[in-house]
């Protein structure tokens, strides 16, 4: 019954603060692979990787963005005309998850309108076994509430994950594919004029990246 | 050691027999077409050139193909050395360059006496006779396996009987087990079965690991190994350019011993150039091995992989046979001719594989390949000689006028004292405390002071290598860099100079930087910049084994002069800081500046001087402020490394794209506009890391560092390079009309094989040269003007 929809292109960035695991959630999704000691992104890495939902098949075009502050000027190069960001933290780094708050907030102010917007609290790995208990040696310092309440007031998508154990890795890309374009629930009938109507803004701005992405 | 020719049962006709079997009398050679001509036609040349005697032919064939096996064995041997000592080297070092490689290898001395390395063959087969079973470790069972037609000779009934060597077709090889058989008590018939080829061929000599080539038919049973009664040797040759067959390690010493298979399984197989491990043994192999010479482990990081398939349908990996040339071989005519011959001896290796038998048209082809190798092996070595001769050159033709600027009663050339002849390098700083100063310009004031003082002041001297102007030793070192870079072993000593770092470094400063850094610091600014190199410190480089030194699990040497030298430059610049890609940079002037490496060759330490840590410290600095670009805005000056600088470097990428790109690649500009393709996507990344993460390869780098380092104006060099990596690969890019996958080309061009191998430093220089003529640095000032 499925026959190969040509796969939709989906630009997603990925932002957050140094050695959050950016490029280790991204390893993990393209690769299955995890690195103990991934090299620091310098600029930003492509990479791309095919993912199927339903029947649909989308294909991340992913901007891995380097994390030390400096380079947080060069951001908005990348994300301009993305279709999708992680922003990510580091459940164990509370400085990390007010960083995360910071690009949350530039991106519903500089980016496009109807970009879809995941938080990822990486390195659940590191509290996995504290979990359950109320100790207060765990090295979790962003709770899990705290995540889902930025995350509700801003409208986006949360998880928590750990790119070494794979745990929820692949949901988050799931997750952000059932929300592009808006409605992937819409009857097939009705998917061709839905999609060209949703996706006005966001096809003119992939088709226009090459255009306007002064990083001035 | 008894004299080889005393083997020979007939000792009144060995020196003729030798002459015969080893080509000295041979005053032609045949050319290796005969089996493709018809009946009449060798007929006709046995009419014509061997007075109707065939026997005249045979003869003349059977030399020609002794001579050829004969270099084949001293040919094997040399490599065999080779191999050994560019092991010893990885194992003790490490961190090696070319040359230095080069420079050590070729002071091998190689017995050349084919006589004396086939009696080493003959001695350590009997060994292996008088201690059968007992000690296995010297038990050299030599298994050559025979081409076709040394195997029907091995099963006729000639061997039996002294054969009459001078009319027949003889191999020094069966010489050998003729040889072997007469000179022993024990003459039993030999058993020439195929279980010779079962035969378990360990070894402890070099030869033996030649030839211990499993062919995968091979069983090694205890019970059959080792049968004294078969005098016969099977003489197993592994294909000259099967790599695979050229496992070694440990000779001598007895850990072969395990059983052919498994001792096999456990060695190090190297690769002659490329040292590089075949997977399947790589949990087991001593690390030592694993690492080129850089230290790198052979790895190849896994998100490469996919950009690695789209590059499929380019040729892959064999070529890195050439790995050390790559330098030369573009100036070298030979390169051209060499690559069907390698496409040949893999070939022949497949064949060998699969159980074929090289055919006579593959043995040729074999041979004709060997003789390439060796041709191209002997165009490196002259071409390296060559070009450290023409800095030899520069450096006595500096001193002499060195001589002559600092002496006011006009010495003559000719007294410069014999002791500093020899050692024009070094003598050269005891008449001068610097001679090139930053960016070589202290030459350009020497120049002055020459001509002032003697107008014609090169009348007297010897020409120099006729290309280069003599008057102008700046512009010389310009392009002496240009061609190959600094020689390794002057390079620690220019870089020190060319970077200003010998006029910026106060003694003990790094070390009171270094521990301010880890007292107390009471600087938010300096401890964020901390805390951000203490995030990168142990993900840098982890794949090389002088960061990360995996089998301790511990941090490597390197990991820790980092460190020092990152912490000390934070508190040394706190306003430039730490940014992410200094880590890059710094880590490949340790591994270039040979902070690691070390040397045993007593020529090279007298010239070589090994920088530390503080001097890479320095070098860094002088690096950052004296020739990185800087950009001004507000009558302010931003260093490179600023903060603020990103937003100009941003600036330069859409110049690069934007102006530079339409006007030298126009094609590709055309194609990237089709695809959507953001040049600076690609270009900022090199640049922001001065082309280090996912760029150049280390080798390389190096090399464009030595010419950051006299480059008067290093933005446009930047350019220039930027615009040589595209127009390199101009032709692959232009046939890819997939943006993804142009953007996982470039962005992994040292992190892929096949983009690796086809980045040459000589062909990008000279396409850098050729954009860097072009582009004008007043022209980029106002163009930044207009885009900023």
């Amino acid at each position: 019954m499925s026959l190969p929809n040509p796969a939709t292109p989906v630009k997603l960035v990925l932002l957050g603060e140094a050695a959050v695991g950016k490029s280790s959630l991204v390893l993990r999704f393209v690769s299955n692979d995890f690195q103990e000691n991934k090299e620091p992104t310098i600029g930003a890495a492509f990479l791309t990787q095919k993912c199927t939902i339903g029947d649909r098949t989308i294909k991340y075009e992913i901007w891995d963005t380097a994390g030390q502050e400096r380079f947080a000027s060069l951001a908005p190069m990348y994300y301009r005309n993305a279709q999708a960001a992680l922003v990510v933290y580091d459940i164990t780094k509370p400085a990390s998850f007010i960083k995360a708050r910071h690009w949350v907030k530039e991106l519903h102010e500089q980016a496009s309108k109807d970009i879809t917007i995941a938080l990822v609290g990486n390195k659940y790995d590191l509290v996995e076994s504290d979990e359950g208990g109320e100790e207060e040696d765990s090295l979790r310092k962003v709770s899990i509430e705290e995540g889902k309440s930025l995350a509700a007031e801003e409208n986006l998508l949360f998880f928590e994950t750990s790119a070494k154990t794979s745990y929820n890795v692949n949901d988050v890309f799931i997750g952000i594919g059932s929300k592009i374009p808006s409605a992937s629930s819409t009857e097939a009938a009705n998917q061709q004029s839905h999609v060209s109507e949703g996706r006005v803004d966001l096809s003119g701005g992939v088709n226009n990246r090459g255009q306007d992405a002064c990083p001035c | 050691m008894p004299n080889p020719s005393s083997l020979f049962p007939d000792s009144s006709n060995s020196s003729e027999v030798q002459d015969i079997l080893f080509g000295r009398s041979s005053n032609r050679s045949l050319g290796g077409n005969l089996h493709d001509l018809s009946e009449a036609q060798i007929s006709k040349l046995i009419h014509l050139k061997f007075d109707n005697n065939p026997i005249t032919l045979i003869r003349q064939l059977s030399s020609d193909l002794t001579s050829k096996e004969r270099d084949l064995i001293l040919l094997r041997k040399e490599k065999f050395a080779r191999e050994q000592l560019l092991l010893k080297l990885l194992s003790e070092y490490g961190n090696l360059s070319s040359l230095e490689i080069d420079q050590k290898l070729n002071t091998l001395k190689i017995d050349n006496n084919a006589d004396n390395v086939l009696h080493d063959l003959i001695e350590s087969a009997m060994d292996e006779h008088l201690n059968p079973e007992s000690n296995p470790s010297i038990n050299n069972r030599m298994s050559i396996k025979p081409t076709e037609s040394y195997r029907l000779r091995s099963k006729s009934d000639q061997l039996r009987s002294p054969p009459e060597r001078t009319s027949q077709v003889t191999s020094p090889i069966e010489v050998l087990s003729n040889t072997s058989s007469n000179s022993t008590t024990h003459n039993h018939s030999h058993n020439n079965n195929s279980n010779n080829n079962n035969n378990n061929n360990r070894s402890s000599s070099w030869l033996g690991n030649w030839f211990n080539h499993n062919d995968g038919s091979n069983e090694n049973l205890p019970g059959t190994q080792g049968r004294p009664q078969s005098k016969s040797f099977s003489l197993q040759i592994g294909p000259f350019g099967s790599t695979s067959s050229l496992s070694s390690s440990n000779t001598g010493n007895g850990v072969n011993s395990g059983g052919g298979n498994g001792a096999e399984s456990s060695k190090v197989p190297v690769e002659l150039d490329s040292i590089k491990v075949r997977r399947p043994y790589e949990d087991r192999t001593p690390l030592s091995a694993g690492v080129d010479k850089f230290g790198f482990f052979n790895d190849m990081p896994k998100e490469a992989q996919k950009s690695n398939e789209l590059l499929s349908d380019e040729e892959e990996g064999e070529e890195e046979e050439e790995e050390e040339d790559d330098d030369y071989d573009a100036n070298t005519s030979g390169i051209s001719e060499s690559k069907p011959f390698i496409s040949t001896l893999v070939e022949t290796n497949d064949l060998e594989a699969n159980g074929t038998y090289l055919s006579t048209s593959k043995a040729k082809n074999t041979v004709t390949s060997l003789d390439t190798l060796k041709q191209l092996s002997r165009m490196h070595d002259e071409k390296s000689k060559q070009y450290e001769d023409e800095w030899e050159t520069f450096f006595k033709s500096l001193q002499r006028d060195y001589y002559y600027s600092s002496n006011k009663n006009k010495v003559k050339i000719e007294n410069i004292p014999e002791k500093d002849q020899n050692n024009t390098f070094n003598s050269l700083y005891s008449s001068a405390n610097e001679i090139f100063g930053l960016k070589g310009l202290n030459l350009i004031k020497l120049e002055k002071i020459i001509n002032k003082q003697q107008p014609h002041h090169h009348v007297g001297h010897v020409p120099l290598s006729s290309d280069i102007n003599s008057t102008s030793y700046f512009k010389k070192l310009h392009k002496l860099i240009q061609k190959m870079g600094i020689p390794p072993k002057y390079r620690s000593q220019l870089w020190f100079e060319l970077s200003g770092s010998k006029n910026l470094k106060v003694p003990g400063e790094f070390d009171r930087l270094y521990n301010l850094s880890i007292s107390s610091v009471n600087d938010p600014l300096i401890e964020s910049n901390i805390n951000q190199v203490n995030l990168d410190l142990h993900r840098t480089m982890p794949s090389n084994i002088y960061f990360n030194d995996v089998v301790n699990s511990q941090p490597g040497p390197n990991y820790y002069r980092l460190q020092k030298i990152l912490y000390a430059f934070v508190v040394y610049k706190p306003k430039i800081g730490y940014c992410q890609g200094m880590n890059k940079i710094i880590s490949n002037l340790l591994l270039g500046g040979g902070a690691t490496a070390a040397s045993n060759n007593e020529e090279d330490e007298k010239w070589s001087v090994n920088l530390t840590e503080e001097d890479i410290f320095w070098i860094f600095v002088g690096f950052i402020d004296e020739l990185l670009p800087t950009y001004s805005k507000d009558f302010k000056d931003y260093n490179f490394f600023d903060n603020k600088s990103l937003l100009y470097i941003g600036i330069d990428q859409k110049i690069l794209s934007d102006v530079y790109f339409p006007r030298f690649l126009p094609n590709l500009r055309k194609h990237f506009k089709t695809l959507n393709i953001q040049i600076e996507y690609i270009t900022l990344n090199w640049w922001v890391s001065i082309f280090t993460e996912n760029c150049l390869p280390i080798e390389i780098w190096i090399k464009f560092f030595d010419n950051f380092l006299v480059s008067l104006n290093v933005e446009i060099l930047f350019f220039s390079i930027s615009l040589s990596l595209f127009k390199n690969f101009e032709k692959l890019l232009l046939s890819i009309s997939n943006a993804d996958d142009i953007y996982l080309i470039m962005k992994n061009l040292n992190q892929n094989n096949s983009t690796k191998s086809n980045l040459k430093y000589s062909e990008l220089m000279q396409l850098s040269k050729s954009f860097e003529k072009k582009i004008d640095g007043q022209e980029i000032e106002s163009l930044r003007m207009m885009y900023g």
